[in-house]
């Protein structure tokens, strides 16, 4: 009556009260299990009405952030077999690509440093995180 | 004390003691309708609310027998259903009352959790045990549809606690398949309910407590699908009478659907109430400001048609959401038939 996959893939969690809205939250977790491997090509995700009931927000929240990931190749969405992690080659990043990637380290390394994390522990924590990622 | 009394101060009595215990019966870190941290509810202010609420509950219990005496001993039979009106809506109330002095113990969880797997629960033992219910009552059907001479053209429909026929009706298509067509019905509804615990209710919110729900929502539905059972039973049972009992006294015979009734949904609501006192249940993710009077869910935003009930075992419906009341329209359809009839 219920799944393996309920033990084996780990669940995602929301913050309703935190600054980055709930469709972008759901976009980075799935994000990060995807390029970490946790999630892997061939894996069926909850539907869009699924995974809204599950976390109590609206369907279009979800579908957004499936809609993201299926722009950038992560997801298939059909709808007579719903949500499934597709085989996504990973291609050399262009100019564009990178800045938006520079922009975004930039604003959350110096988030950190103002909160006072010491430059060596930004720099261990981003090179552990990166060699950690599988993709 | 004659048998009116007994059916009044039965279901009052019955329902006091099941509201004594009822708080209890939830998720640890919900108390009286209300998220609270882990270990609250052994605080000396829970127990404060708790042992106030249990004495209002019985003083209006009182009150409620007292209405019933009443009526009995002065046969004002029409004040009878008052006093289970007033314990039933006196319930409501001290349960309100105790949420409200729980209220400012509220720590909301802004935290949601929810896994990653597709639907994959469906209801337990599949189509043939969903069907077989409509068989039984089909067979039924047909039986009297071949022994349709041998019905009385007069018959009982109902019987007085010694099973003496006190109620009678004339032979009509309607009162020979009413019973089953209402079972059909019925069992329709019951599973779709089920049905749409698996498919519309959260599977859990709050982090590590995805395996409780799973198992709480499992016994729930596997409830649901004795239910129909149970109703097929009794009603299949009911609408043979008029050709098995030939218009004689049953006796204590109706006792028989009633006992295995019981017998069978008991150890499901047993192992419901075993499954809150567990540890680790944490709470059901859903605002306490959603919960009106603590016992009412009504919440807009969330896209759930059930949720878990605060108060009570079970599910219960979502009226922020436009299908709770389609449902609720769509439930009143036979009873508005029936009335036309």
């Amino acid at each position: 009556m219920y799944s393996r996959q309920m033990n084996s893939t780990p669940p995602i969690q929301i913050d309703l009260n935190g600054s980055v809205p709930v469709n972008r939250q759901i976009v980075d977790q799935l994000r990060t299990l995807l390029v970490d491997g946790a999630l892997q090509p061939g894996n069926a995700l909850p539907s869009v009405r699924r995974l809204a009931i599950d976390l109590g927000v609206h369907f279009n929240t979800v579908a957004d952030a499936y809609r993201t990931l299926a722009n950038e190749g992560w997801l298939e969405i059909s709808h007579g077999r719903g949500v499934r992690v597709v085989d996504r080659p990973t291609e050399p990043a262009n100019a564009d690509t990178y800045h938006v990637f520079q922009q975004r380290l930039r604003q959350l390394i110096a988030e950190a440093r103002a909160q006072g994390i010491s430059v060596s522990t930004v720099a261990q924590e981003l090179l552990f995180l990166a060699e950690g990622l599988k993709s | 004390m004659n048998s009116e009394l007994w059916i009044a101060l039965t279901p009052i009595v019955l329902l006091a003691v099941i509201l004594h215990y009822m708080p209890l019966w939830r998720r640890q870190n919900l108390w009286f309708g209300v998220t609270v941290p882990q270990g609250f509810r052994d605080t000396a202010e829970a127990r404060q609310i708790l042992r106030q609420y249990r004495i209002r509950v019985w003083v209006l219990s009182a009150i409620a027998a007292l209405i019933g005496l009443l009526a009995s001993t002065r046969s004002l039979v029409w004040l009878l259903p008052g006093a289970i009106l007033v314990s039933t809506f006196a319930s409501i109330i001290v349960f309100a009352m105790a949420r409200s002095r729980t209220l400012p113990y509220s720590t909301p969880v802004a935290a949601r959790s929810a896994p990653l797997t597709p639907d994959t629960e469906a209801l337990p033992g599949g189509t043939a045990v969903a069907l077989g219910p409509f068989g039984m009552m089909l067979a039924a059907a047909l039986y009297l549809h071949a022994n349709w001479q041998q019905i009385p053209a007069r018959f009982p429909i109902h019987w007085g606690g010694s099973g003496t026929p006190d109620r009678w009706a004339d032979k009509s298509w309607l009162t020979v398949y009413g019973p089953l067509l209402a079972g059909a019905l019925l069992n329709l509804f019951i599973l779709f309910m089920g049905e749409a615990i698996l498919r519309f209710s959260p599977r859990a919110r709050v982090a590590n407590t995805a395996e409780w729900t799973a198992r709480f929502r499992r016994v729930n539905v596997r409830l649901l699908v004795v239910v129909t059972w149970n109703v097929a039973l009794i009603l299949t049972w009911f609408a043979v009478l008029p050709l098995i009992a030939n218009n004689k006294a049953i006796g204590l015979s109706w006792l028989i659907p009633v006992v295995l009734t019981l017998g069978t949904i008991a150890p499901f609501i047993w192992q419901l109430i075993r499954l809150s006192q567990e540890a680790g249940t944490g709470s059901d993710g859903t605002p306490d400001r959603a919960w009106k009077l603590g016992q009412f869910y009504y919440n807009p935003d969330d896209p759930a048609l059930l949720v878990e009930k605060r108060f009570g075992i079970g599910y219960t419906l979502n009226f922020g959401n436009r299908a709770s009341w389609w449902l609720l329209g769509l439930l009143l359809v036979p009873v508005v038939v029936l009335a036309l009839t």
